[in-house]
């Protein structure tokens, strides 16, 4: 057993508990709370006054699949079809890619990753830990979600580069609700004999059986009410990736049920669809008690920057607490892995980070970086200095 | 005339913030002792300079829109480019950018123009580009390596070399001195060592006759040479776009201290925004600057880099009213924006703005 002490730990408990001791065996979290009188057989690791938090969590972003924003290594999005039910984050990611390394180095020990937005269904996402010796050993989720996309990106993809199909809004609709349309004709055996052929309405079953939710990104107000009605047509659970204009029309969305991960709003709006992009939709969101987490949609904002995204949060008017859940705890509720990761609890994985200074300084520096319980990171000359600027 | 009383004040010598009160009067800090007409108590708040971006494509490249807004790169060059020609005052980045404190930008055409234009330095403010520039054919800008290459490549569908490059650049030169012998300043976008390198050269081979300044710089850390003039360094807060950029992060603005190199920030809005320059100072404090150096960077450290010290970059006499009232330290991750002014008029109130 390995004891860590004398550092401030923020469990991002319900209660937002602060304690003095975290005492991990075998991966997992057997105690945190007050300090306590040491077993004889355990080891002490003094973090010499630092802050603790828990790993942090971006459940949407494209790390191991996308790590360049340059066409000739996206391995994210599969252009061949608009309609791409087959395709598989775990085939696309690449554990030695450098963006694992960079989540590391930020702080982020879990990600949901996966399929671009060119297409209107573009495939299966995973949720991984960042850290692990093999893919399979970093695998929370093999099959977290069906991703698809409305608006400006197919549009622009097939109907505007490709000159085909979906041209329109319309056609994009239309695209979505076929696999449910055929999959939701077939009785539970014909259902049963797709899974088991793994066939393109595979993912379009397990939807419709509540085993994984649809995520569909939408930025524009009337694709986000489009996603809405399609979810609630075949009664599946969606997910909102972006919502980005979320905040006009902020009861519709309250009224849906559905959740939302929020950004990248610290990106500068690069097309129309983007331009109402702003980070007060956390603040507002949290006021109507609609839950959501907070993205960098890495590659665009770099996964290291994922506390700078809740950050950005709190300048636009939300507070601390429910800024530090939006990358921890509450992302982990909302991919329903809060037994495991989110907090620092007992029986939780023993993921945690620990910073130079309060996680929201200026100051603050990520020093150590552990997943399951191992150190996977730790700064080069921890200890802090003040340079002098040679102008 | 408006007093401001009572808020702590960043005074750019001592690079530190006192309380102290300033005046201003029309467009300009005044020093006075006749009563002011109004009298604005600034107690609890910090006030900077409105802070500088020293390169920046707002305006040239709006954003929100596609290629119809975008004015920062034309594949043919020619010596005449200026971006003040291209830069759209209702670009709604400049809302954005003084909502964030930002009151000025040097403005450089995109990476991908080898040979770019002229540049220049606008305020964020006015109808008519003509009220906006502060300071134009500040410059040549030029932008070498992968960016440069590739963009010939899907233009020609034949390679570009760096030998070829190096014969442009010398070329351009040559004819900068013929036909635009008053400009001396050369801004070079650049990232790989080998890139910077021949920078170095290209400043002896012309005996000094232009200052060559690199912007970017991520592997200037492993050049030899450390005789550099000031560097546009970063922005760092930004994706990597291709191989060049593999060594990019923070670290960089502490091994530019380490090396005594020179440097000044900046977004390159629309790589990074226009409201995240402050984040790239914070970044810099993250790695170990101190927040006083930070803050003469962003703004008189800018001003005297871009020539403009004489006309704003400090809480000066006879200098633009230009300042940002703070509700805390700027290089708190969560600092807001109260007001903003550029030439005495408040071109950004928080009540009025995009925050709660």
């Amino acid at each position: 057993m390995i004891i860590y002490h004398h550092a401030t730990f923020l469990t991002v408990n319900e209660h937002n508990d602060i304690f003095e001791q975290l005492w991990v065996e075998d991966g997992r979290i057997v105690y945190v709370g007050p300090s306590k009188e040491i077993p004889p057989h355990a080891q002490l690791i003094d973090l010499q006054g630092a802050y603790v938090t828990p790993g942090l969590i971006d459940i949407h972003a494209h790390v191991g699949t996308w790590a360049e924003v340059t066409e000739d290594i996206n391995d994210a999005n599969e252009y061949s079809e608009p309609f791409t039910p087959l395709m598989h984050a775990l085939d696309s990611v690449d554990i030695r890619h450098f963006s694992f390394q960079h989540a590391l180095e930020g702080g982020v020990t879990t990600v949901q990753t996966g399929p671009g937005s060119a297409n209107v269904i573009g495939g299966i996402w995973s949720i991984l830990k960042t850290a692990g010796p093999t893919l399979a050993s970093r695998v929370l989720v093999e099959r977290s979600g069906l991703k698809g996309a409305l608006g400006e990106n197919p549009k622009n993809v097939f109907g505007n580069q490709y000159k085909r199909k979906p041209m329109t809004r319309m056609a994009i609709a239309q695209l979505l609700r076929d696999g449910f349309q055929r999959a939701s004709q077939l009785n539970e055996q014909e259902q049963a004999e797709q899974v088991y052929q793994n066939s393109e309405l595979r993912p379009f079953i397990e939807v419709l059986r509540g085993e994984m939710p649809l995520r569909l990104h939408c930025h524009r107000a009337d694709d986000i009410m489009t996603a809405i009605r399609i979810a609630k047509e075949f009664n599946v659970t969606l997910h909102l990736e972006h919502c980005t204009e979320g905040y006009l029309i902020v009861d519709a969305v309250k009224n849906s049920g559905f959740h939302a991960t929020l950004g990248p709003y610290m990106l500068t709006p690069s097309k129309y669809e983007t331009r109402h992009s702003t980070p007060a939709i956390a603040a507002i969101f949290k006021e109507h008690s609609i839950p959501f987490a907070i993205m960098t949609d890495h590659p665009f904002v770099p996964i290291q920057y994922l506390k700078y995204c809740a950050t950005e949060a709190i300048r636009y008017g939300l507070d601390e607490q429910t800024a530090l859940k939006s990358i921890t705890l509450n992302a982990a509720k909302l991919v329903q892995l809060d037994h495991r990761i989110g907090s620092l609890e007992q029986g939780k994985d023993a993921d945690f980070v620990v910073w130079s200074h309060p996680i929201f300084e200026t100051e603050a520096k990520v020093l150590q970086t552990y997943v399951n319980g191992e150190k996977y990171f730790e700064a080069e000359g921890a200890h802090w200095k003040t340079q002098k600027l040679p102008l | 005339m408006t007093r401001y009383i009572n808020g702590l004040v960043f005074n750019s010598e001592t690079r530190s913030f006192n309380k102290q009160s300033f005046q201003v009067q029309g467009k300009y800090f005044v020093q006075t002792t006749i009563t002011a007409e109004n009298e604005v108590n600034l107690d609890g708040y910090f006030i900077t300079p409105g802070l500088i971006d020293s390169c920046s494509q707002i305006g040239l490249a709006e954003i929100g829109i596609r290629w119809e807004g975008d004015d920062s790169y034309e594949f043919d060059s020619h010596l005449q480019y200026s971006v003040v020609d291209g830069i759209y005052p209702f670009d709604v980045a400049f809302q954005k950018s003084v909502s964030h404190g930002v009151t000025a930008s040097h403005i450089v055409p995109s990476p991908k123009s080898l040979i770019g234009a002229k540049t220049a330095i606008i305020h964020h403010t006015h109808t008519t580009v003509d009220e906006m520039v502060i300071a134009k054919d500040m410059a040549y800008s030029f932008s070498i390596g992968h960016q440069a290459k590739s963009t010939f490549f899907a233009e020609k569908k034949k390679p570009l070399t760096r030998m070829g490059i190096a014969k442009i650049l010398r070329d351009t030169l040559q004819q900068i001195q013929q036909q635009e012998p008053s400009i001396h300043k050369i801004v070079v976008r650049a990232h790989k060592a080998v890139d910077i390198e021949l920078i170095h050269r290209l400043q002896q081979e012309f005996n000094n006759a232009f200052d060559f300044h690199i912007i970017h710089g991520t592997e200037i850390p492993l050049v030899e040479e450390t005789a550099f003039h000031t560097v546009i360094a970063g922005p760092t807060f930004r994706y990597i776009e291709h191989n060049e950029m593999m060594a990019l992060s923070p670290k960089l603005y502490s091994q530019l201290s380490t090396l005594t190199i020179p440097f000044v920030f900046c977004t390159d809005h629309p790589v990074s925004s226009t409201s995240h320059l402050t984040l790239e100072g914070c970044l810099a404090v993250r790695e170990g600057m101190a927040r006083s150096d930070v803050l003469y960077a962003l703004t008189t450290g800018a001003a005297n880099f871009l020539g403009i010290s004489h006309k704003t970059g400090a809480i000066h006499d006879g200098l633009y009213a230009d300042f940002v009232i703070w509700d805390k330290h700027p290089l708190n991750l969560d600092a807001q924006v109260i007001a903003t002014f550029i030439k005495g008029k408040k071109v950004y109130a928080m009540e009025e703005g995009m925050s709660k």
